[in-house]
């Protein structure tokens, strides 16, 4: 039971990191970002490239990784949601351009680096750790540490500082922020680079867990979104509290239900969450006008 | 002179009238005798046509290029030797990417446009149930070397469809029997939820039904699955002394590295996973928890312990090399690639044997072929068996000891 539950918090922890940049660009944009679970994969694709194959340091490598998937973010904004202007609303062309997007991601990968999975080291080293009698790697500690420090970090930025009040702002209105004399596209393009760098450490913190290759992160994608869901879209707690929860009780369900099923109770899990609170955990509660 | 001329005429005459009679009969036997029109096509045969279909992109790339680079380095030993009756092969491979109906569409342009003479691959499954009723339907002799669905060999529905690789029901029979003859106690089945799994599901517990048995424990899991610690528990909670893997590499490796959390590996269980085990995914991300997993291979691409590879399978393994370049065998599965490899001797020995590139007469000497010495294994056909290989041709080999992609021998 607390190996499974143990096993659940980590697997949790990843979800909530997806949910974690999942929110942040729906907070400023009010779109969901459909290739996220790509830009995590590039992300570890680049840090498979920059630590393992050309040797350079860990931290060194963590940072380039950060930076580069930033910059990929930027261009997918551009490309993707740019074109349809403030009143995303408005179209649906996001939609079919981030799922767009994704599929070209993986294409990509596909044809530079390949098309089989490719171990990546667990920080911490590969000798299992025995804490209270559950046998884990440090890496699995280093996932929920981390994931935990990333949750709290946007916590604090979006509720306690200028940057926290401009997202809040532009998630409000584009064009009162502008009015406000503050860059929407400027807090935008922040949240997109910000969303590429937690994309990056996601990356890094998935690899050694789900081995790096172009369809990594095709299952694990698509549970970040429901953990977003569960939680409340656009809430950094909820995102966090979704995303544990999601895994905790999926890794519970499996100690009663044959491991096959475990994708369905995923979504059933999901699906019952948001018909109790459709607005998700922390999320804020629909109001019917009269 | 008259009689002269009477008996010129009256010969004349009927030799018009029998050559009147003939013609028109001539042109009917020559329509209708495929033996003459055969005899006219091979005479005027200026190449022969060997289409390939495998997924060479995307996901399963490294089956297309078990297909690709096996069927090339066959093709290039062939055409060296003068090719097939004489005549030079020439192979026209495609990319389906694993997409049944590009699969198809594939196979439609190389029959109609390539006129192809002969078929093989394709790589997965699926897409060979999508394209052997069009292959079959058009009588193109068909040689699979790599999909491994049972059901894809029936002689009566697909009577043009033959095969080089060992079928997971005989892999399914063959670890069944040995975890069993073996004495082991509590044996898991380990597969994935999908048709592959599903079918090596059913053929395990059929294997089990015959030999008496049943599983200690089912564990099923979804392709793709990251946390396996559920599979693993299961099995270690049962006690299993023995766990056969239906599992493709990746997947194997995260049970494995599972197991090894809940301290659970060789020699306290065995592990045994058919060939797919074997893709150097398994080895590579499993890591330390792959040491002591089994694995089927053919018995002509082992080696023994402190000895040489066997010269023949070197030989290939060098062709291979020299051709692709060195870290090939890391790039494909060595006893798939010459699965396919054996493939195009196979289709060479069906058309020399009778001399006809009809086929029909082709489909007849392949069935005749009762040990054919191919490179992966030796070939058993017959009319009412299309699956060339069995189990008889399957050892043990151990997965983190290999060289060039062949295993050593544990049995």
């Amino acid at each position: 039971m607390f190996q499974a539950l143990e096993s659940g918090m980590v697997m949790g922890s990843i979800y909530a990191l997806l949910a974690l940049a999942i929110n942040i660009i729906y907070s400023t944009t009010g779109i969901i970002n459909f290739a996220h679970g790509e830009i995590v994969m590039l992300g570890a694709m680049f840090a498979l490239t920059f630590i393992v194959t050309s040797g350079i340091p860990f931290l060194l490598g963590l940072i380039l990784t950060c930076i580069t998937v930033a910059i990929v973010a930027v261009i997918l904004y551009y490309c993707t949601v740019r074109p349809f202007g403030d009143k995303l609303g408005n179209s649906l062309g996001w939609l079919m351009a981030t799922l767009g997007a994704g599929i070209v991601f993986t294409n990509i990968a596909m044809l530079v680096f390949g098309t089989q999975p490719k171990a990546f080291p667990p920080i911490g080293g590969s000798e299992l750790v025995k804490i209270f009698g559950i046998k884990l790697l440090p890496h699995d500690i280093w996932v929920l540490v981390i994931t935990l420090l990333i949750a709290l970090f946007f916590n604090v930025v979006l509720g306690k500082t200028i940057l926290g009040n401009a997202i809040k702002a532009t998630s409000f209105s584009h064009s009162v922020t502008k009015l406000m004399g503050i860059s929407s596209q400027k807090i935008v393009l922040t949240c997109f680079a910000m969303s590429g760098i937690i994309a990056a450490i996601a990356g890094i913190l998935i690899s050694p867990i789900t081995f790096v290759g172009p369809q990594m992160t095709a299952t694990i994608g698509l549970k970040g979104f429901g953990a977003a869901i569960i939680g409340g879209v656009g809430n950094s707690k909820g995102a966090f509290a979704g995303g544990l929860l999601l895994g905790i009780l999926e890794a519970l369900a499996m100690t009663q239900v044959t491991p096959g099923y475990k994708d369905a109770i995923a979504f059933l899990i999901m699906i019952i969450a948001i018909s109790i609170k459709p607005e998700g955990i922390f999320g804020v509660a629909y109001e019917k006008k009269v | 002179m008259e009689d002269v001329s009477r008996r010129k005429f009256m010969k004349l005459s009927g030799a018009a009238t029998l050559a009147a009679l003939a013609f028109p009969a001539g042109i009917l036997a020559g329509c209708g005798s495929p033996q003459t029109q055969s005899s006219n096509k091979e005479s005027d045969k200026k190449e022969f046509v060997i289409g390939v279909i495998g997924a060479m992109t995307g996901a399963s790339a490294q089956l297309g290029n078990n297909a690709k680079y096996g069927t090339t380095i066959a093709v290039e030993e062939i055409n060296a030797k003068g090719g097939i009756n004489g005549v030079p092969i020439r192979l026209v491979i495609r990319d389906d990417e694993a997409d049944p109906t590009k699969s198809l569409s594939l196979a439609r342009e190389l029959v109609t446009k390539e006129k192809i003479d002969a078929f093989i691959g394709p790589t997965n499954t699926t897409c060979a149930k999508a394209i052997q009723p069009y292959l079959n339907q058009n009588k193109i002799i068909h040689l699979n070397g790599g999909c491994t669905g049972a059901a894809l060999i029936n002689e009566k529905e697909f009577p043009y469809s033959f095969r080089t690789h060992i079928n997971d029901r005989d892999q399914a029979i063959f670890m069944v029997k040995r975890a069993v003859n073996k004495g082991r106690q509590k044996i898991a089945m380990v597969h994935d939820t999908s048709a592959l799994g599903s079918g090596a599901k059913a053929d395990m517990e059929a294997a089990f039904k015959q030999m008496g048995k049943q599983p200690a424990v089912d564990c099923s899991y979804n392709v793709g699955d990251v946390d396996m610690l559920p599979v693993a528990r299961k099995i270690k909670d049962a006690q299993c002394d023995s766990a056969l893997f239906f599992t493709l590499g990746v997947d194997g490796a995260q049970i494995s590295k599972a197991l090894e959390k809940l301290d659970y590996l060789p020699p306290k269980i065995e592990l045994h996973g058919y060939t797919s085990v074997g893709q150097p995914a398994y080895r590579d991300l499993a890591g330390s928890a792959a040491n002591g997993t089994l694995v089927n291979t053919p018995t002509k691409c082992t080696y023994k312990e402190n000895e040489p590879l066997p010269a023949r399978q070197a030989a290939l393994v060098k062709a291979f090399e020299d051709k692709f370049g060195a870290k090939v065998t890391n790039e494909i599965i060595f006893a798939t690639a010459v699965s396919f490899y054996d493939c195009a001797y196979i289709i060479k020995e069906g058309v020399e044997k009778n001399k006809s590139y009809e086929a029909d007469k082709i489909k007849g000497a392949i069935e005749s072929i009762t040990n054919y010495d191919g490179a992966n294994s030796n070939y058993k056909f017959g009319p009412d068996k299309h699956d060339g290989n069995d189990p008889s041709q399957l050892s043990v080999g151990l997965v983190t000891k290999y060289t060039k992609g062949m295993f050593q021998l544990v049995e």
